[in-house]
């Protein structure tokens, strides 16, 4: 339950305490509110309007800095849209990187020439990138399953494209990102 | 599962940070650790300085990521604790992969949602 409707619904039972017979019906009439609504607000199957909150804390007799915080819970995101949007964000960073970053194509294109030196030293040398960079976009291209560091083996291109170009590898990337279903809108 | 019997110690820590030079100016300005990126990977090692508890390293991180430590489990057979790993209910995050200097190592996401290395050292 909502801590508001929380704090509702101590206040009922309260009254109810002191009077058995004091009814939902009464208690939302004392509030100003509709008793169908309060009832779905107790049952969680609705929130308090945050519009409402201040105007019940008054008729409940809160004190004002305790209705700011049930009114800042309120439009605080819930769990799970907090969570979507973290996913949302995470996924829109990481589809730029792969979208704006160019060390991405350039690690791969240099793994296919014959004088590749598997260092991310050599290769930020080569790119003319920061070596933290490359170690981004390797780590990036590991997880996304597009390079392989195997023991005892060169690195693998496991992009599958006989043809690399800066275009192929960002379609490729973008639907390995969608693939992993890091929250990627549909 | 190989090493299945065999003590899993943390034998190092990670810290992952969007600013690592930050991050390595602020640690060894305040504790005076020391860190060498003198290696093929540019890693920059944390020597603490002392034998008592474990020494660290820092990992660039992409900006828009919060900075966070990981810890780094020694184990004999890395593939197999990352696929055990998996069956408990952690996420492979990397896959297992071997260093330039032969270390060996795969990142995982734990069904909570911490993210630990497994990892074995070269030698």
């Amino acid at each position: 339950m909502w801590p508001f409707a929380e704090r509702l619904r101590q206040e009922f039972e309260a009254r109810k305490d002191k009077n058995p017979r004091y009814s939902l019906r009464a208690f939302a009439a004392f509030l100003g509110a509709d008793h169908a609504t309060l009832a779905q607000i107790f049952r969680g199957i609705r929130r308090v309007p945050v519009a409402n909150i201040q105007a019940w804390a008054l008729r409940l007799g809160l004190v004002t800095e305790e209705a700011q915080v049930y009114l800042a819970a309120a439009r605080a995101p819930d769990n799970l849209a907090r969570a979507r949007q973290h996913r949302l964000r995470l996924w829109s960073a990481e589809a730029l990187a792969v979208v704006t970053d160019r060390t991405h194509f350039e690690i791969l294109r240099l793994l296919r020439l014959p004088g590749f030196n598997p260092q991310s030293r050599w290769i930020a040398e080569q790119a003319g990138v920061p070596i933290d960079q490359v170690n981004i976009a390797l780590q990036r291209l590991l997880r996304l399953g597009l390079v392989a560091m195997r023991p005892g083996e060169p690195w693998r291109d496991l992009t599958g494209l006989a043809e690399l170009s800066v275009d192929s590898f960002r379609r490729l990337a973008l639907a390995r990102l969608r693939g992993m279903g890091v929250g990627l809108p549909k | 599962m190989k090493g299945e019997n065999v003590p899993h110690p943390v034998t190092k820590f990670q810290i992952v940070s969007a600013q690592p030079d930050v991050t390595a100016a602020f640690y060894t300005g305040l504790f005076g650790w020391r860190t060498d990126a003198d290696n093929p990977m540019g890693y920059r090692e944390i020597h603490t300085g002392s034998d008592a508890g474990i020494q660290g390293g820092i990992w660039p991180a992409p900006a828009h990521a919060s900075a966070f430590v990981q810890l780094f489990i020694q184990s004999d057979d890395v593939e197999a604790t990352a696929r055990k790993a998996q069956e408990l209910g952690a996420r492979l995050i990397v896959p297992p992969t071997a260093l330039p200097e032969g270390d060996r190592m795969a990142v995982l996401v734990d069904p909570a949602g911490m993210a630990f290395a497994i990892w074995r050292p070269r030698g």
